[in-house]
């Protein structure tokens, strides 16, 4: 490995070695092409679109419920439809979009920013993808045939046990769990892997981007959290519904609080899960979009970690209805209080940046600035919410609805909105349209408030959550209706982003590989990246390698392009085999039937073992002679 | 190495302590009110603080031994022991104002409330 200056960053002239690379690193062609790819671009692709497509089916079930509450005694959908309506709707947006398109966009973007080649661990990656891709088929096959889950996307027990939930919807959300939380934790493996080991040649702790920090805090958040999801769904909760164990029957020594506890043990740094790379989405677009460093780099990084720290500490207010101590319960309302602190520092921090910077008010700057507003409106009811008395007097109704909705789609989706503008060129090599993207942004930010803010009014006065309708003389119908109104408008804002984005596709201008003069690496690489993504490795001279003078950058040279191979882990041993798939295949079809019956755990294990060992068989890597 | 071992035990005792000092009082809670016994509840939140602020002191004197300077850009050691030494104070600091938050509760109400 020998650092020599050549700039441009990222260029070679030798085209022997470029084809060399491009050997190495080619996709097999076709069918088999499609279910081998371990490059860690076609998979993020693969999560982003697929958690996109689940997140218009879980906004279209958004609107089937809003025109169902549009009007009081409404005929239009059944209880039953409605309760499996709102469940499917909840696990769709946590599980099988938010989550995912997360997990997604740290996949494309983080071995970018890093400067590398490929994520640790390309199989897993690929393995990663197909659970969640077969989870989310298994849920909505459930849906479709009048099987889809009805208690809840948390399934509290008593509720969700056999006694009260008999038949199969409640054990396939269960099992949906293990497919979407393998997929979680087979990504948070693979990115703490890469950041930690296979940054770019001077890329200090102090240089790493902060959407690289954002999904390193993220996928440590994962690995603690999601083994407790687990146990909720697949220990107390399945083995409940399926062997008659009684973790949550209290009539034979059970506690369903200790579901509670376990589940929301993982559910609420969920949040945060879903929330940490959005903020990293945030400084991204906000340092590029004022062309200033982002202020205050250490505070921010510190302000992600302490998130990530206390975000552990504040699942008891999920729960103060439940009859805990409560001086018990007052711990967590002091934890849910100071981690305001964390994300207040952090948009003091984005503020300060745009006041020194120069900002341009594109299309991402616009969801950047939606975001604030709506997060701190968000941020606000949620220091309400911690206050057990405001608590106790608003719980399960319409206005929770509306501070999570606040949190969650001002928090997430309106920053990843921001991101696809952002990266869309990198994606696609393709600039989006950025008038369109204005109107896209105003549409969706009045038709969110449009939505939400009324039921901020709906939930002080009496309105609870899960109710498929309500009597006129409740006096809910106009707020409701508006809400409804807002739905709509939300749905016509949606259809623009699908436009714009498809007609950039194939219209949009020629963005090359650095539109918005970034400063991070991925901006080194080609509009697309091609499958290696730099022909040289870059070495990072600063936090902002590319705003250094072109004279200055460096490149690393020496590394073989004959193979697969990056630094520090010197080999990718990812050739794309299929055994990734066969795995997930089969774990997946023994996942589903033992949703009926439990002996098919043993035939799974058993297959995915064989799977494993096409998986593990030791071969020579090409290039390598006897 | 001693000095590597000083900054991971700066960095990560005080997220650590105010954990497990949280889930102490939480379980303790019941207890405390069956004996009526309040000063557990104290003691547990008291020496949660001083470890807390001990990890901040000692994040604090990596820092003077490390220059008493901020972490620049740079790498190395120096750089990565700065930035750790900074990591330590900001999150003892944020720990120990979350266990003193989670002590007033202590104060207002009682055990059995």
């Amino acid at each position: 490995m020998t650092p020599v200056t050549e700039p441009p960053l990222g260029e070679i002239d030798d085209e022997g070695e470029r084809r060399a690379l491009e050997r190495s690193w080619r996709r097999r062609p076709g069918i088999a092409g499609w279910f081998t790819v371990t490059t860690h671009q076609a998979l993020g692709k693969r999560y982003i679109v697929t958690a996109f497509v689940f997140l218009l089916i879980g906004g279209v079930e958004a609107l089937f419920m809003r025109l169902q509450l549009a009007r009081p005694d409404n005929p239009l959908i059944g209880p039953d439809k409605y309760n499996q309506l709102f469940t499917t709707h909840g696990t769709t947006m946590m599980f099988l979009f938010a989550v995912p398109m997360m997990e997604g966009m740290g996949v494309y973007l983080v071995p970018l920013m890093l400067g590398t080649r490929n994520v640790a661990f390309p199989r897993l990656n690929a393995f990663g993808y197909w659970m969640f891709l077969f989870g989310g088929i298994f849920l909505y096959a459930g849906f479709l045939t009048n099987t889809g889950p009805d208690a809840g996307w948390f399934a509290y027990t008593p509720l969700s046990g056999p006694q009260f939930s008999p038949g199969k919807r409640v054990d396939i959300w269960a099992q949906m769990i293990t497919f979407t939380e393998i997929s979680a934790l087979c990504v948070a493996t693979e990115l703490i892997a890469t950041i930690l080991k296979m940054r770019a040649p001077g890329m200090s702790l102090t240089r790493i981007p902060m959407f690289c920090w954002s999904m390193l805090v993220q996928s440590f958040m994962v690995v603690f959290a999601m083994p407790a999801v687990m146990v909720a769904s697949n220990i107390f909760l399945l083995l409940d519904r399926t062997v008659g164990t009684h973790f949550s029957n209290a009539a034979e020594g059970g506690d369903p609080l200790l579901y509670q506890h376990v589940f929301w043990f993982f559910g609420h740094p969920e949040v945060y899960i879903i929330f940490i790379p959005a903020l990293g989405m945030v400084s991204s677009i906000v340092e590029t979009h004022t062309r200033r460093a982002i202020f205050g780099y250490p505070a921010m990084v510190l302000s992600l970690v302490s998130t990530g720290f206390i975000g552990f500490g504040l699942w008891v207010h999920h729960m103060f209805a439940t009859g805990l101590p409560q001086i018990g319960e007052a711990y967590f309302t002091a934890a849910s209080m100071m981690i305001a602190v964390a994300s207040g520092v952090q948009i003091f921090c984005w503020i300060a940046t745009m006041w020194s910077g120069r900002v341009h008010m594109r299309t991402p700057m616009y969801f950047v600035l939606g975001f604030v507003f709506i997060f701190v409106l968000g941020g606000l009811t949620g220091v309400m919410l911690a206050a057990i008395p405001l608590d106790l007097q608003v719980h399960d109704t319409f206005f929770v609805v509306a501070h999570f909705h606040y949190v969650l789609i001002g928090g997430a989706l309106f920053p990843l909105f921001g991101a696809f503008y952002h990266w869309f060129p990198k994606f696609t090599g393709r600039m989006m349209n950025d008038a369109l993207g204005k109107i896209n942004f105003w549409i969706l930010f009045v038709g969110f408030n449009l939505t939400f803010f009324p039921m901020h009014i709906l939930g002080l006065k009496g309105m609870t959550r899960r109710i498929y309708t309500y009597p006129a003389e409740m006096g809910w119908g106009p707020a409701n209706a508006l809400a409804t109104v807002g739905a709509c408008i939300i749905l016509i804002g949606g259809i623009v982003f699908i436009a714009n984005a498809l007609a950039s596709r194939v219209h949009g201008e020629i963005a090359g590989p650095d539109p918005w003069d970034g400063g991070t690496l991925e901006w080194a690489a080609d509009s697309p990246p091609r499958n290696y993504n730099f022909v040289n490795l870059p070495v990072a001279t600063s936090r902002y390698p590319m705003w250094t003078p072109p004279e200055e950058r460096v490149v690393v040279t020496g590394v073989r392009h004959d193979r697969r191979e990056a630094l520090v882990t010197t080999l990718m041993d990812a050739e794309p085999p299929i055994w990734p798939f066969i795995t997930a295949l089969l774990l997946g079809l023994g996942l589903v039937g033992a949703t009926f019956r439990f002996s098919w755990y043993y035939p799974a294990f058993g297959a995915t073992g064989i799977g494993l060992i096409g998986w593990f068989w030791p071969r020579r890597p090409e290039g390598v002679r006897s | 190495m001693r000095r590597d071992a000083a900054l991971w035990a700066a960095i990560l005792a005080g997220p650590l302590v105010w954990f497990i000092s949280m889930q102490a009082n939480f379980a303790l809670a019941p207890w405390a009110c069956a004996l009526q016994w309040t000063p557990a509840l104290f003691g547990v939140s008291f020496v949660s603080l001083a470890i807390t602020a001990g990890s901040g002191l000692l994040a604090w004197s990596e820092w003077q031994k490390l220059g008493r300077e901020l972490p620049g850009e740079s790498g190395g050691a120096v750089a990565r022991g700065r930035a750790m030494a900074l990591g330590g104070m900001i999150l003892s600091a944020a720990s120990f104002l979350v266990i003193l938050a989670q002590t007033i509760p202590h104060v207002i109400l009682g055990a059995c409330e």
